[in-house]
């Protein structure tokens, strides 16, 4: 009788752990020009240089405009940013967000990725002069 | 070669090789008081490269302690090409570049958030102040802004700089202790100074 | 020759890692001021990281800590062998069926869905701008992922370390 009472509990227990409907998330998106230029570190980096330099091995990276964003679950939202940049985004199911970068009318990179807290994503490239644009993505 | 600008202190102090080679050879045969002598050779420099890179003296010690056990547990792999004390750091930097990407997992730490302000432990200016005490002050903070700045560094950064500027390692001593190319090592110590430079402006 | 270079090539010269032709190059330098404002920035960076104080502990102290950890780990007794006949199977199993309840209930609270496990990081990529493609890279240490445009007249992005 007890091993029965024992085996209910545990699929009770089971049935309370079934995951819920994922919360809103604040997404941050900067978008950064990185060059071998001489330049000034720029002090608006200091949370995100650290991540930028393991990866990517430019001397410098300049913040060009930031801004953030929160997505529901299923919801879309755009992001506008310097020079004409705009960023698309298309949540999924959790954490997964379709992106689309463009810079006016012209799509420059489209992609389905998955945002993990503390671990950005970072797109990037397109060159602008001697340098390359970049735009990292983080969750608030 | 040409002749470095500041040679580090560190560099050719300590016991000759060949005393160091009989030690490790009689180690290696379980001798356990020869092991206590390179312990007692090698704990000034081990201990200030691992306190250099943590700022920590918990973690320092304990990281310093786990170098010596794993060395201890791994004399057989010391194959005497390289020197004993490159060997030696290879444990030691590899201890503490492990104990960061276990400490960078286990710690939640925000984007959002200001960077670690956490206080350190106090540094001391070695240098007399004149007697002055805003010199003494100004100095302070001197120190304050250059463990900023190295706080800027990534782990792998900061330790090129250390081993070159306090161990005075070549970069292919140092290439050896990070299993990495001296060109690698090379780039690695020009972006910290670079970073640190920059970081320490206006300090003037 | 750019700052940029030169100002690399002073700091191999100061860690004595310049090759002599190299060395010829460097003379009549063109950034003298910023050159010399590195060189003096430099040498303060290496004076403040060898002068820092660092409380260094006994040496004998470290040893005797030593010492005894390395006497603990090869002074562990293997563990007593126990004989089937002496194991209570009545706990066992109850044991069992507890860990294994448990297990079950851990693995659905700890692991995501095995839809979302499936599921790489980056699930798709399209580099937009004709001619370009795309390249995907993940580090392992910062858990930061790359997703990199490569344009046809550049070619490969040698600045990015990826």
């Amino acid at each position: 009788m007890k091993v029965i009472a024992g085996i209910l509990f545990a699929v009770f227990l089971l049935g309370v752990v079934t995951p819920t409907e994922a919360a809103p998330m604040e997404v941050e998106a900067m978008l950064i020009l990185a060059s071998n230029e001489p330049a000034p570190l720029d002090r608006r980096l200091e949370r995100v240089d650290y991540l930028l330099r393991p990866v990517l091995r430019f001397e410098t990276y300049r913040l060009l405009a930031q801004s953030s964003v929160i997505l529901p679950d299923g919801a879309s939202a755009t992001v506008a940013l310097e020079d004409g940049h705009v960023l698309y985004l298309q949540r999924g199911k959790k954490n997964r967000v379709e992106v689309t970068w463009q810079r006016g009318d012209t799509r420059l990179l489209s992609t389905g990725v998955g945002l993990e807290r503390n671990k950005p994503t970072i797109l990037g490239g397109v060159p602008q002069g001697e340098g390359r644009l970049i735009v990292t993505l983080m969750i608030k | 070669m040409n002749n470095p600008a500041s040679e580090p202190s560190n560099k050719n102090e300590g016991p000759s090789p060949e005393v160091v080679a009989e030690l490790v050879a009689r180690a290696r045969q379980s001798d356990e008081d020869a092991f206590g002598e390179l312990v007692k050779l090698f704990h000034g420099r081990v201990y200030g490269v691992i306190y250099r890179m943590v700022s920590d003296v918990e973690d320092a010690r304990e990281l310093e302690q786990q170098t010596w056990v794993k060395a201890w547990q791994r004399l057989d792999s010391y194959k005497g090409d390289a020197q004993f004390f490159t060997w030696l750091y290879r444990i030691a930097v590899n201890s503490v570049l492990d104990h960061g990407r276990r400490s960078a997992r286990r710690k939640e730490v925000s984007l959002d958030e200001e960077p670690d302000r956490e206080p350190r432990p106090a540094v001391e200016w070695q240098r007399p102040d004149d007697g002055r005490p805003d010199r003494g002050l100004e100095r302070q903070e001197v120190q304050e802004a250059f463990e900023r700045a190295l706080d800027q560094l990534s782990p792998e950064h900061r330790t090129a700089l250390i081993l070159r500027e306090v161990e005075g390692m070549s970069y292919r001593e140092i290439g050896q202790v990070m299993k990495c190319r001296a060109g690698t090592v090379m780039s690695r110590i020009f972006y910290a100074r670079r970073l640190v430079q920059e970081q320490m402006k206006g300090m003037r | 020759m750019k700052l940029e270079k030169q100002l690399e090539q002073l700091s191999r010269k100061r860690d004595g890692e310049l090759r002599p032709h190299e060395a010829e190059l460097g003379q009549g330098a063109e950034h003298a001021a910023e050159l010399a404002e590195a060189e003096r920035a430099w040498t303060e960076v290496g004076e403040l990281l060898r002068n820092q104080a660092i409380p260094v502990p006994p040496a004998e102290v470290v040893w005797n800590n030593v010492r005894r950890e390395l006497r603990q780990i090869s002074g562990r007794r293997p563990e007593r062998k126990v004989s089937v006949f002496d194991w209570n199977w009545g706990w066992l199993a109850a044991s069992a069926i507890v860990l294994i309840l448990l297990g079950f209930v851990g693995v659905r609270l700890m692991l995501p869905t095995t839809a979302d496990a499936a599921i790489p990081r980056v699930e798709w990529v399209e580099a937009e701008l004709p001619g370009s493609s795309a390249m995907v890279y993940e580090d392992e240490a910062s858990g930061a992922v790359v997703i990199w445009l490569m344009t046809p007249e550049e070619g490969t992005v040698g600045e990015a370390g990826i």
